[in-house]
């Protein structure tokens, strides 16, 4: 692994952990609650599924980062608790070292919350 | 901790700051949707926002052309995000390649591959060691889409290897009214080297092929040495490593050192152990809470407990990797010449001013090339020297007391990383910048690939 990964994960990190806004200034805060609580009208396909190797998969394959794994119920159980919507704000954001739109440019809410269903199992 | 390698030492260092570090408010992360209709676009620090009317992402070079013949608004191209410049931000609309990827031919005689302009640099390896191609020289963040990288200039280490837009030996390119345009170096040279490191100013890049090589296997070597030491043997040690750079570290006297070279031994890149690198973590925190000005004794005392370490592994891999800690990034080129005096300043004004920077710098030499706007652009070669805050913190103060250094040593921005410079410096800085300028207010008469930025650094508005 290079070392710079390494250093900047070791001497950057005194300062390392990120939160969000805690004014509340989240853009995805304006996302509405029923946006995000109707999994039964996301369906998982093939199509969720390549998005997810082009973007999300960069790091939730493995774990990069602390990034709960794919499919890892237990790594995604505490996230499920802070609710879906925190959950796709942290996405549409970027929270700690997950990156803003987790590398898909092109994706819309709807897009998020049917790759979040299909990492944490939860898909209809 | 005796017997603890450097690779344990910066492992642990992670767990530590992971278990311990206050949280804070990410740059830019407070920022507040103007368009609740429209998802905003935020690169991967995320201090940078914007809230385009829409994003395209064209599944077809000929849908991205009609699109932009029969439309007239603002568009900027994006690709990872990796940018940490506004290059992106527009009110108009964004075209987003996340579509168009993948290997699209190779030729195998002339050793060239031509990629879609939104692969990643990470998808890129496996399928060229397949066709019996490698990449000569790679970014160290694989993150990045091909066309971002290379419209940045954005390079790896070595003196004997140009940025990675170096390489392109053909591309094509959608302009801003719907024409495709093939370029190579011998049907349209002086466009090809405009296009190449153009930021997105003069279309839509769509395809790269790039000249590659066989496959190779590198084996890199990381010690500890001290900076005044490295520097004083830099030039002996570049010319004599097929990449060679040092990572200097803040408040210490001292620097990582990396060197990278061809090998035909077996692949040895194993992981770190997690409890090695917990144990030691814990070791760390102790100076990371401390003041600046007490950093120095600790932490060139635990410099002394890096061992030296190796690696082997296909080029791709060990040139090129995942980044995962965020953070924003100032870096400027300058002669070579130039670049111990440069650093050795930067260094200095850190420890005199007792700057709260504990995240390292990067010194690596960049071959010169012929494009028009590359940073390593010219008759000489360059060095890169970088400078880092956490994305989490407010990277002004600090970088605003450095960029005045790298403007005296006259060093040229990264046109991917944070700097204030505009049209007027860079005339200055950049022989060709004019007719760069004449180009692309051909190919863009109305600019309507120009954002904020774009014009601060093109045309000159601030």
């Amino acid at each position: 692994m290079k070392i710079i990964k390494w250093i900047s994960f070791t001497l950057g990190s005194s300062v390392l952990v990120a939160c969000n806004s805690p004014s509340g200034g989240s853009v995805a805060g304006n996302v509405s609650a029923s946006s995000v609580a109707q999994p039964s009208t996301v369906i998982s396909s093939p199509a969720v599924a390549a998005q997810w190797a082009a973007s999300c998969g960069l790091c939730h394959a493995t774990g990069v980062g602390g990034a709960p794994r794919i499919g890892m119920t237990e790594e995604w159980q505490p996230r499920l608790a802070q609710g879906r919507e925190q959950l796709l704000r942290h996405t549409i954001d970027g929270y700690k070292d997950m990156p803003p739109l987790g590398y898909c440019m092109s994706c819309e809410r709807e897009d998020f919350v049917a790759l979040i269903d299909f990492m944490a199992g939860t898909a209809p | 901790m005796k017997g603890l390698n450097r690779r344990q030492f910066l492992a642990a260092g992670a767990m530590a700051a992971l278990s311990s570090a206050a949280a804070r408010v990410a740059a830019g992360s407070n920022a507040t949707s103007a368009n609740n209709q429209s998802l905003p676009w935020r690169n991967w620090s995320g201090g940078v926002v914007g809230y385009p009317e829409g994003r395209l992402a064209p599944s077809s070079e000929a849908q991205l052309a009609d699109y932009l013949a029969g439309t007239s608004g603002t568009i900027r191209p994006v690709g990872s995000g990796h940018s940490f410049t506004p290059l992106v931000p527009t009110d108009g609309h964004i075209v987003v390649l996340d579509k168009l990827t993948g290997l699209l031919s190779h030729d195998s005689e002339k050793q060239r591959a031509t990629f879609a302009a939104g692969t990643r640099l990470a998808d890129m390896g496996m399928p060229l060691k397949q066709v019996g191609q490698g990449m000569f020289n790679l970014p160290d963040i694989d993150r990045q889409t091909l066309a971002g990288a290379c419209s940045t200039a954005t390079h790896g280490t070595g003196i004997g290897f140009k940025s990675l837009s170096g390489y392109i030996s053909s591309l094509r390119l959608i302009t801003p009214q719907g024409e495709q345009l093939d370029i190579d170096a011998q049907s349209n040279p002086e466009l090809f080297r405009a296009a190449v490191v153009s930021l997105g100013a003069l279309g839509v890049i769509t395809r790269i092929e790039m000249q590659n090589r066989t496959p190779y296997r590198l084996k890199q070597r990381n010690w500890v040495e001290k900076t005044e030491v490295i520097l004083s043997q830099f030039d002996q040690q570049a010319a004599s490593h097929r990449h060679f750079e040092i990572i200097p570290l803040t408040h210490s006297d001292y620097s990582l050192v990396l060197a990278t070279d061809e090998t035909d031994e077996p692949i040895n890149n194993p992981p770190t152990s997690p409890e090695e690198d917990a144990a030691f973590g814990a070791a760390m925190r102790g100076w990371m809470t401390l003041p600046p000005e007490q950093r120095r004794p600790q932490i060139n005392a635990l410099a002394q407990f890096i061992q030296p370490s190796e690696r082997v592994d296909d080029s791709y891999k060990i040139l090129s990797s995942v980044r995962a800690n965020r953070f924003n990034e100032m870096e400027y080129s300058l002669p070579k010449e130039a670049g111990a005096a440069c650093l050795l300043e930067i260094l200095a004004t850190i420890a005199d001013q007792k700057l709260d920077v504990v995240f390292p710098l990067e010194y690596r030499y960049v071959a010169r090339d012929d494009s028009m706007l590359s940073m390593s652009s010219g008759h000489e070669d360059h060095v890169a020297i970088s400078v880092h805050r956490v994305a989490s913190e407010d990277y002004r103060p600090y970088f605003d007391v450095i960029e005045p250094i790298f403007w005296k040593y006259g060093g040229r921005p990264h046109w991917g990383k944070i700097h204030t410079l505009g049209a007027a410096q860079l005339t200055e800085l950049y022989p060709d910048f004019a007719r760069f300028q004449q180009i692309r207010e051909d190919i863009d008469p109305r600019g309507r690939m120009l954002n904020a930025h774009l014009r601060k650094l093109f045309v000159g508005d601030s």
